[in-house]
């Protein structure tokens, strides 16, 4: 394991990784500052500057854009009252109003400090469960791989949505889309309607796109009229060694908790931050100060979220399940660079899984001292007017579909995808489902078609193991437990 | 429109959808030969939980309780041509440049085309028009010397 770990650091510090995790990051903290563009836009849409990467440094670089991603939202939370990313929501409640008394710059380096001490602990953990996870996984068989992929797609349809039937729905659509092209066991064309671009399948990336940038550029050009925003002037203060010490305490075990909920799949740091500000004003002795622009609600928020980033990659790395959006674009990210998440990752690319867990760590240091000296510089970016703003980023968008196979055709089937998404979203129906089952589609499908060939057709097969009928329940709960919760709601009124 | 309208609508389209690969699957997959665990197989399997889902959805459209809910405010976001104008110009123009960009090629095409697109977004400083060019000359620098893209 150590020796593991030292070829990890050193397979990180080369000149190349160093700089496009700084790339990686500055561009992250302006995505993540960007109102209402979010980190999963971000990774999605730079995406294709890793292609010709080697695999180690585009996966980094997608990392430094994650965590700076998830940082920078903090900013526009700050400053303007509207969290850059739906993962900072919670640091409004205190970060807004600290920023209104005229503590911007404590409230940020606040922020900062909890977001890189969150991302440290969740890194730390990564590198010590994640091997350990992906050794038990090399036991599982095809039943195994489809109840667990099932229970992923279950649980982020319950989360994502009020009505699970909605993201159930969106998940047999993207399976739908996996469906498309040649059949993964005895290569039959499926569903192509003649089309000889369709027999090749969607692809991912230029799905992917459409879905999380294109709709969302499409929802900031109709309320282009209706930007109205108050910006608080930013103040260059420190924030001093006894305060973080004061607050030690909330912003561990917000990265504690953050870590826990990053590991479960379906869940996110959106999740984790308002876990862990309740926690922390639930724990706190003067919970009254919470949402009155207290640093305690900053730490924990802002901890919280960033604890995600390393756990999320616990079951992206060994089971091959993203934990989030931005992990199934990672996953994407990785299966462009001809890797396959999942247990035999470990066995087959050892030192590259090292250098990426290990690179996470440093990555967060870098995102210290980015963020730190450059601060002024990031303020700047919330001035960037959207108008100009989405030229260039649907240029970005067509760009990196495009570059994907250098086809036209690639362009359009974003276009197609960033339609629907932009209705489903209208129709709240969430898309991360979606996303998900096309990710996943093809090893639901191979697993238990396996499964039965395995059990002469008998269903029972998934029912019968252990793990795999473990993960059938899960699946069952997630489904289960939120209309019980509603039930037992009703009736407590 | 209410979203338990839209629930039932969309329920609706869903449920055909699903009804419409079950019927399509025979015709666009040949059958490899094993009965049930042939390329058939699964596209149907989701057809079937894809039918059951709809009808839940449609089903829940009706049942008091999600009205109790709040699910039937009416959505904020209302779908009317007059608000939908400007994205449905945008897409519009966003599907000429993919006519447009492989003839005439990647700068000429993007600055044509995301001129016009500022400018329905009211974009009226000049300036602002420069920046965008500077940046569609950057982003193909970038693409096509440093990351070894190719671009048309």
């Amino acid at each position: 394991m150590l020796e593991n770990i030292l070829l990890g650091l050193v397979g990180t510090f080369t000149w190349n990784n160093i700089l496009f995790i700084n790339v990686g990051m500055a561009l992250g903290i302006i995505f993540g500052a960007l109102p209402g563009l979010t980190a999963t836009m971000g990774v999605a849409l730079l995406l294709p500057m890793t292609f010709g990467m080697d695999a180690a440094t585009g996966i980094l670089m997608l990392l430094g854009i994650y965590c700076g991603g998830t940082y920078g939202g903090s900013i526009t939370a700050i400053l303007i009252n509207t969290p850059g990313t739906p993962a900072s929501a919670a640091t409004v409640l205190d970060g807004y109003t600290m920023a209104k008394q005229g503590h911007a710059g404590k409230a940020l380096r606040m922020a900062l400090v909890a977001s890189t001490i969150g991302g440290i602990v969740s890194a730390l953990i990564l590198l010590l469960v994640a091997p350990q996870l992906a050794k038990m996984a090399l036991k599982f068989g095809p039943p195994e791989y489809f109840a667990l992929a099932i229970f992923g797609l279950t649980i982020i349809s319950a989360v994502s949505s009020k009505n699970i039937a909605k993201g159930l729905i969106m998940g047999v659509i993207g399976m739908y889309v996996s469906v498309i092209g040649l059949d993964p066991m005895d290569a039959t064309a499926r569903l192509t309607f003649g089309s000889s671009y369709l027999a090749a399948g969607i692809n991912l990336i230029p799905a992917l796109i459409g879905l999380f940038a294109i709709s969302e550029i499409m929802t900031k050009i109709r309320g282009i009229n209706q930007t109205v925003e108050v910006r608080n002037e930013f103040s260059n203060e420190k924030v001093t060694l006894k305060e973080v010490r004061a607050h030690l305490k909330t912003i561990l075990k917000s990265s504690f908790i953050g870590t826990f909920i990053g590991a479960v799949p379906g869940t996110g740091a959106a999740i984790a931050s308002f876990l862990s500000y309740n926690e922390a004003k639930r724990s706190s002795k003067t919970p009254e100060k919470f949402g009155t622009g207290h640093l305690d609600g900053i730490a924990a928020s802002e901890a919280g979220n960033n604890g995600v980033t390393g756990a999320t990659l616990i079951p992206l790395l060994t089971l091959g399940i993203p934990g989030d959006a931005i992990t199934a674009v990672m996953l994407g990210a990785l299966m462009m660079q001809g890797l396959t998440p999942g247990p035999n990752l470990f066995q087959e690319h050892g030192p590259m899984v090292y250098t990426v867990m290990v690179g996470l760590l440093v990555v967060n240091i870098f995102m210290y001292l980015q963020a730190h000296y450059f601060i002024k510089l990031f303020v700047n970016v919330t001035k960037i007017p959207v108008n100009l703003l989405i030229p260039i980023l649907v240029t970005l968008c067509v760009v990196g579909a495009y570059a994907v196979n250098n086809t036209i055709f690639d362009v359009r089937v974003m276009l197609v995808f960033g339609l629907m998404g932009y209705i489903f979203v209208k129709w709240s129906f969430p898309v991360t489902p979606m996303l998900l089952a096309i990710i996943l589609g093809p090893m639901v499908e191979t697993s238990l078609r396996q499964s039965l060939i395995i059990s002469e057709g008998s269903y029972a097969i998934l029912f019968t193991r252990p793990i795999s009928l473990a993960f059938i329940i899960f699946a069952f709960v997630s489904i289960f437990a939120p209309i019980i919760k509603n039930k037992l709601i009703t009736k407590a009124r | 429109m209410s979203l338990l309208l839209i629930n039932r609508l969309s329920g609706f389209l869903f449920l055909l959808l699903g009804v419409f690969v079950w019927i399509v699957t025979p015709s666009q997959i040949a059958d490899a030969g094993l009965s049930y665990m042939g390329p058939r197989f699964f596209p149907q399997f989701l057809s079937i939980f894809l039918m059951i889902l709809s009808i839940v959805l449609i089903a829940g459209s009706f049942s008091k309780k999600q009205k109790s809910q709040g699910e039937d405010q009416e959505l904020q976001k209302e779908f009317t041509i007059s608000s939908e104008i400007k994205v449905i110009l945008s897409f519009l123009l966003i599907i000429i440049y993919t006519y447009i960009m492989e003839p005439i090629g990647f700068v000429l095409s993007t600055i044509v085309i995301m001129g016009l697109l500022m400018f329905l977004l009211n974009v009226r400083k000049w300036y602002y028009y420069v920046i965008f060019i500077a940046v569609t000359l950057v982003i193909y620098y970038a693409f096509v010397h440093l990351l070894y893209v190719e671009l048309p």
